[in-house]
């Protein structure tokens, strides 16, 4: 992983079309801002994992289908 | 003169799935079978689906995955719970605009802690049948919950949310 220091108000460029700042620095927070083109999907890295486990977790209990089913009438 | 055996145009598939938990056929048609390009969070090493689908059970539908076997998503049509405006904020996040052939769907499960069902409002899967793919959407910045409890409403045949 490659590591950069930077201060408020610099910056970061990746590859041609993205473009990360460093806006202000808060104590334990950092406001960045992000430009990148309308296709770049731009994702808080927890957002990512709670989907993920909220996945695992809906794709491995069949007793979810059961019970869903039979609450609308249509299980047996 | 000989007369050529005609096959359906298009012969149904048969799958397994592990929808309930124990191993089970059933026939879905070719043009329920959707690929996601980019990996699915959490399921990485799925990226074939067949969607399930059966009158027997409503709204409720599976995803099953071809490529694990006990990958198996149960999924409700988001216009199967009544979410004013959600539709909206969903097109906004796609790259083209809706249209016939697009479905989206919510990621549902029994959560036990709470002794009710929830939808994944955040992550929606949208399929788009014209192209046979599908992908999970994250709606960031859109406020909208992991986890939304609902409640069946038997007489108007909707889920609302609770």
């Amino acid at each position: 992983m490659l590591v950069l220091s930077r201060r408020a108000g610099q910056g970061i460029r990746i590859g041609d079309d993205v473009r990360l700042t460093v806006v202000a620095i808060d104590g334990q927070f950092v406001r960045l801002g992000l430009e990148a083109p309308a296709a770049c999907k731009i994702l808080r890295e927890e957002l990512w994992h709670s989907v993920a486990a909220d996945n695992k977790e809906a794709a491995a209990a069949p007793t979810s289908a059961h019970a869903l089913a039979q609450a609308i009438g249509r299980g047996s | 003169m000989h007369q050529p055996t005609i096959a359906p145009a298009f012969p149904m598939l048969q799958i397994q799935t592990f929808r309930f938990g124990e191993p089970e056929q059933v026939a879905v048609s070719p043009a329920s079978l959707f690929t996601f390009p980019e990996p699915v969070p959490g399921l990485a090493e799925s990226h074939r689906f067949a969607l399930i689908e059966d009158v027997a059970y409503g709204p409720l539908k599976w995803l099953q995955s071809l490529d694990e076997a006990a990958v198996c998503l149960p999924v409700l049509p988001a216009a199967s719970v009544a979410l004013p405006g959600y539709g909206a904020d969903v097109a906004a996040f796609l790259d083209a605009a809706p249209d016939a052939d697009t479905r989206v769907l919510l990621v549902t499960r029994f959560d036990a802690e709470a002794g009710s069902f929830a939808v994944n409002l955040l992550a929606p899967i949208v399929l788009d049948g014209g192209s046979g793919t599908g992908r999970q959407v994250i709606l960031e910045d859109r406020s909208h919950p992991i986890r939304q409890h609902i409640v069946w409403d038997a007489r108007d045949e909707v889920f609302a949310p609770c």
